[in-house]
């Protein structure tokens, strides 16, 4: 009896932070690849704002290529031939929406030491915004289980999945915590216990107060952490384009204009934009044009 | 082969022979056997055990390994351990019946469960050490499960062994909830109330014998039992039954009340609320592999083949494909309307099967409904395409009966409804959990 792959419910932060797989051996074993907090993923269940969505192929083999955000990052999504329900799902999906995907991971690994991970969906849907607040309080609750579990493998001199079943944590959870503590070597996860801390918040009308409840310590690319300056000026444009939003979207000249009355140089608006785009607080819904989601 | 590398095998035959023979007549043999006949030493070691009068099997052939070393694949292996449990047991071969002996058996490595094929040839006994030779292991459920048969042969020893890893639901006694029987577990102790009893006439063996059957019930879900001895118990009662055994049909675990039982009858409501509010998590459904009655929550991730509007045999309720039943042939089929479908709770994932009424409050078609648009939009997979648009990630909470088969388990559902959270009000309650522990 070959059982089903379970579900992992899982952020974006984490996973695209996963470096660490473990191909199946022989034909019908299954590949997994582990995430920081010790997921032992082969299927994942994601729920988003669908923000992009391009077939990249041709009209006679469709890849259709996807990015949905939640609130802590962007998945990942590419459907071929061999995924045909899915990209028939795709092709009638108009950005944003939000979507509800479940699939497998893929990886994909340009030079030694590098992996990038990806969701090759095997289903995928539009849902309701109540879906995805649910799916978020999931995550949450799955992922801070998953702290729970890493933070005792870590105190284990060496991680052992059968002493942190005898503490009482479920077999995928001992074994996956375990697993990551060998190959990540976590010093502490200060960084995930803020992720999901702030994906909380996400949920909290108190907490909302604009695009700065996406604390950067949660986003995986740590590379760019952005100032304090720079989410108040996020905060400040993502308000700029509601208020000039009059049903079709803000003018993009408009908000060029009103945020040099700000301080705000073309440049800097730039980028600013851009970081607005990739954590999906806003799309173009015609070129020149954007709107709040 | 000289004298000195011959000596241990000497040394092993002389000790299957005991008072049989001396160790010079072995010796004799032994060169005889090998040095005119030159046979091998194996063949030669088992006909001088048997010219003797002694059982060849005892010789040590397997080789000798810890329970944590077995794999599942071993044809002839020893192994010294303590018989944790011992349980007769007969079962039905090729028509006749046949007695066995099944238990677990462990040393300090670990346990594993065992079965005695050959009553006559070995008799085990509990709390007893021995050593095991010439047993063979099979893999059962990814675990290896020990075999004696016919060659197997066992030798109490006076060494005393601490055995690791004992599971308590095999030895000794133990206090659990409905939801945790599982199979094989030997003296348990569970409270619940009687909410049906019936008398049934059974033969056993060639004989004829009453027994009793029924439901018992807890917050956490429903069992059916069985009374072998002579209990007495009634509708409602609210009991404690201790040192039933549990044995599972399909998975679906059964409690046996057998001649060791002990009831004790309680107060009438001393047990408190037994609604069934207990919600079990795909993974400990998975492990128990099945139970009469049953409440879990989680997604539906997909909605499979062979949901929406079916058509079935009228004769056996087989489902058709393209009108034929593969028992009854070309028939006139009656429509029916159901759901399957795979719920994910990110522990593990189960098939959920929703029959008609339950469908039709799913989906809000009623089958008359769904005959009418299917034939107006001249699409047969329009009430499943519906289904996965209504259905797709929506959370439920379901109650109904699992079992297992070659698939894994599988729920039949009873009931069920949309689960909507308040998202807000336990996101606050986590946050301060969160929170706080920084």
């Amino acid at each position: 009896m070959i059982s089903r792959e379970v579900a992992w419910r899982i952020f974006a932060a984490e996973f695209n932070s996963s470096s660490y797989e473990i191909k199946g051996e022989g034909e019908k074993a299954p590949s997994f690849l582990i995430s920081p907090l010790g997921a032992k993923i082969n299927r994942i269940f994601v729920v988003g704002v669908l923000t992009d969505n391009e077939n990249v192929g041709n009209e006679n083999e469709p890849v259709w290529r996807a990015k949905i955000t939640d609130p802590t990052g962007t998945f990942y999504l590419t459907a071929g031939q061999y995924q045909p329900e899915a990209s028939m799902a795709l092709a009638k999906l108009q950005p944003p929406c939000f979507v509800a995907v479940v699939g497998k991971f893929r990886t994909y690994s340009p030079e030694e030491g590098k992996l990038y991970v990806s969701i090759r969906p095997e289903r995928i849907g539009k849902v309701e915004a109540a879906i995805r607040d649910n799916w978020v309080l999931e995550t949450c609750k799955a992922s801070s289980d998953r702290i729970s579990a890493m933070e005792e493998a870590m105190k284990l001199g060496e991680p052992d999945a059968d002493k942190l079943m005898q503490i009482g944590f479920s077999l995928p959870l001992a074994e996956g915590a375990a697993l990551s503590v060998k190959h990540y070597h976590p010093e502490n996860l200060t960084r995930y216990h803020a992720m999901v801390v702030d994906a909380l918040k996400f949920l909290l009308p108190e907490y909302q107060t604009g695009p700065d409840m996406s604390a950067d310590a949660a986003v995986p690319e740590e590379i760019e952490i952005a100032e304090e300056d720079d989410v108040d000026k996020e905060a400040l444009v993502l308000a700029m384009i509601e208020s000039l939003d009059s049903g079709r979207g803000a003018a993009w000249d408009e908000v060029v204009k009103k945020s040099k009355e700000q301080g705000i140089e073309r440049e800097e608006l730039d980028t600013i934009a851009n970081s607005l785009l990739d954590k999906g607080f806003v799309y173009e819904p015609v070129l020149g044009r954007m709107r709040k989601i | 082969m000289d004298k000195e590398e011959l000596a241990p095998h000497v040394e092993e035959v002389a000790r299957v022979l005991g008072e049989k023979a001396d160790k010079e007549a072995i010796e004799k043999e032994m060169e005889t056997y090998l040095t005119l006949y030159r046979v091998s030493l194996e063949t030669a070691k088992r006909s001088i055990v048997k010219n003797f009068g002694g059982d060849p099997n005892a010789l040590q052939k397997g080789t000798r390994k810890t329970v944590e070393t077995l794999t599942g694949t071993e044809q002839s292996v020893d192994l010294m351990v303590k018989v944790l449990t011992v349980n007769p047991k007969s079962i039905e071969v090729g028509g006749a019946s046949k007695n066995i002996v099944y238990g677990l058996l462990g040393d300090e490595t670990g346990t594993v469960p065992y079965t005695v094929w050959e009553t006559d040839r070995v008799q085990l006994k509990e709390g007893s050490t021995v050593l095991i030779r010439n047993a063979y292991t099979k893999e059962y459920n990814g675990s290896p499960q020990l075999n004696l048969g016919n060659r197997a042969t066992v030798e109490v020893t006076e060494e005393s062994l601490t055995v690791v890893g004992a599971p308590t639901n095999s030895v000794g006694s133990r206090e659990a909830k409905i939801s945790e029987l599982g199979e094989g577990m030997n003296y348990v102790i569970v409270s619940g109330k009687v909410v049906s009893l019936e008398e049934k006439e059974i033969t056993a063996s060639g004989e004829k014998k009453n027994i009793l059957t029924g439901v018992l019930t807890d917050d956490t879900g429903s069992v059916e039992f069985t009374v072998w001895g002579q209990t007495k118990l009634n509708k409602d009662d609210e009991v404690r039954i201790i040192g039933a055994y549990v044995k599972s049909w399909r998975g679906m675990p059964k409690l046996n009340l057998g001649d060791r039982a002990e009831v004790q009858v309680l107060d009438k409501g001393s047990l408190g609320d037994l609604t069934l509010t207990k919600v079990q998590t795909l993974e400990e459904i998975e492990r128990a592999g099945g139970a009469m009655d049953t409440l879990v929550r989680g997604t539906l991730v997909d909605v499979r083949e062979g949901s929406g509007l079916i058509m079935r045999c009228p004769d056996c309720r087989r489902v058709l494909q393209k009108s034929t039943c593969r028992v009854h042939g070309k028939v006139k089929g009656v429509d029916d309307l159901r759901i399957k479908a795979i719920l994910d709770d990110g522990t593990s994932s189960l098939n959920v099967i929703f029959a008609k009424e339950l469908t039709e409050q799913m989906i809000g078609v009623t089958m008359d409904e769904a005959i009418k648009l299917t034939t107006e939009e001249r699409n047969p997979d329009l009430i499943k395409e519906m289904a996965e648009e209504k259905l797709f990630a929506r959370s439920i909470e379901v109650r109904g009966m699992v079992r297992s088969d070659d698939y894994g388990p599988m729920m039949i559902a009873k009931d069920v409804h949309f689960v909507e959270q308040d998202v807000r009000e336990e996101g606050a309650k986590l946050l301060t959990e969160l929170e706080g522990f920084n």
